[in-house]
């Protein structure tokens, strides 16, 4: 039985040159850290961008990385600023072109069961346009990256209460969102 | 996913929504973003290495040059040769040496200059005056004549102005001897100190010599040769 090495000794691995103790460290976590950049965007480009440069941020930063705390901590505290830095760089990011199938897996045998699902991240994707970026955010670190709502406070720079505050009130627009009919176009 | 969640936390987040969100959060991240992130991370290592394998060899290479340079310093400078008289003469004798010829037109070099030429004349220049310099160092009359030829013209020029000459500082102090001590004369007609025997052979001669001492305030010496001259002429009537 192998042990699954944590994250941080696989970034001190790669500090010390190790490539492929990172190529295990981003395989890990990249898929999650997409979609929270792509659902926070909700735009493929910006979150693209995003994605590069905080891996890049994240490479150049090896030589100072010290396992204070959690990787993933540390990966959505410089994610989350980079996604900050772009939207000001960017003065508004665009607003478009979420839902683009290229990031989608592919369909298989089920076409039916594909678009129902398609249809429902369409509506997924509009509730979350819906909430204010704040508790967008928040509720995308809860259910992206796994944070707790301490480890939110720390990445967002807020106390704990204001977390507990915009995760009610993402839920409940969501909830709402979601509950509402489906209109098939 | 949540493995960061505290089970009392999952209440502000309704569990419903959160399994809904779950079951769409299936995207992935696009092939090219992930061959470009592996990419950079591996040129990064690269980086490192070239960076590590040139310090490997810059280091030492920049301490065995210090300590080569260090060392090539304190032998420089302990070398004894460089600020020796000895070298400091081979680049004087370096210059072209002038004949006696050629010294009787030309008023020739320094006194400072030939003794650092001369190095070793120094210590024969503190002798007493007049006495014969000895050639510890074997080199040329020319320079020994030039040397007396300077001290004869720096007594001319005492002479003529009637003072003793200073010497530049640093002439003092390499052109190192006793210097007789000179007497200021008066700028007067020159007055003789006694009479001499010949002027005594004539007694008018004789009383025009006292009487010329006493002119030139020689009273005591005038005195004394008055005494001797009633001596020898006591019928001799003096005037007044």
């Amino acid at each position: 039985m192998s042990v699954i090495p944590e994250d941080s000794a696989l970034m001190l691995r790669y500090k010390d040159g190790d490539v492929t103790a990172f190529e295990t460290l981003y395989r890990r976590h990249k898929d999650s850290l997409y979609r929270y950049l792509l659902r926070l965007s909700q735009n493929r480009d910006t979150a693209e961008d995003v994605f590069q440069d905080v891996w890049g941020k994240i490479i150049k930063a090896r030589h100072r990385y010290r396992p204070t705390a959690k990787f993933t901590t540390f990966l959505y505290r410089v994610a989350h600023n980079c996604f900050i830095d772009y939207v000001r760089r960017n003065n508004r990011h665009r607003v478009a072109s979420a839902m683009d199938p290229d990031c989608r897996p592919d369909p298989g045998d089920e076409p039916d069961l594909e678009a129902e699902k398609s249809f429902a991240r369409q509506r997924l994707d509009a509730a979350l346009g819906t909430i204010p970026d704040e508790q967008r955010d928040a509720f995308l670190l809860h259910e992206e990256a796994g944070l707790s709502i301490n480890t939110i406070a720390q990445v967002t720079g807020v106390n704990r209460e204001t977390v507990r505050s915009r995760l009610r009130y993402a839920t409940k627009k969501l909830k709402t969102a979601l509950a509402e009919p489906a209109v098939h176009t | 996913m949540n493995q960061d969640h505290d089970k009392h936390e999952a209440i502000d987040v309704d569990p419903q929504v959160s399994a809904h969100y779950q079951s769409l959060a299936d995207e992935e991240t696009p092939a090219d973003l992930d061959d470009a992130v592996l990419r950079e991370a591996a040129r990064a290592v690269r980086a490192d290495s070239r960076k590590g394998s040139f310090q490997a060899w810059y280091r030492p290479a920049a301490v065995m040059a210090t300590v080569g340079l260090t060392l090539a310093i304190i032998l420089d400078l302990s070398d004894p040769g460089i600020f020796s008289p000895a070298a400091d003469m081979s680049l004087e004798t370096a210059l072209p040496v002038q004949t006696p010829a050629d010294t009787t037109a030309d008023r020739g070099p320094e006194p400072a200059q030939l003794l650092r030429m001369q190095p070793d004349l120094a210590p024969a220049a503190t002798q007493p005056e007049g006495a014969p310099l000895e050639d510890h160092t074997g080199l040329s009359d020319v320079f020994t004549a030039e040397v007396e030829r300077e001290k004869q013209r720096v007594q001319e020029m005492e002479a003529a102005a009637g003072t003793a000459l200073k010497p530049a500082p640093n002439a003092a102090a390499k052109f190192a001897r006793p210097r007789p001590a000179i007497a200021l004369k008066p700028l007067l007609p020159e007055a003789p100190f006694a009479c001499s025997d010949e002027q005594k052979s004539d007694v008018e001669e004789w009383w025009q010599c006292i009487a010329t001492l006493r002119q030139s305030g020689q009273a005591a010496a005038a005195d004394l040769e008055l005494d001797n001259f009633r001596e020898i002429f006591p019928d001799f009537e003096l005037p007044e």
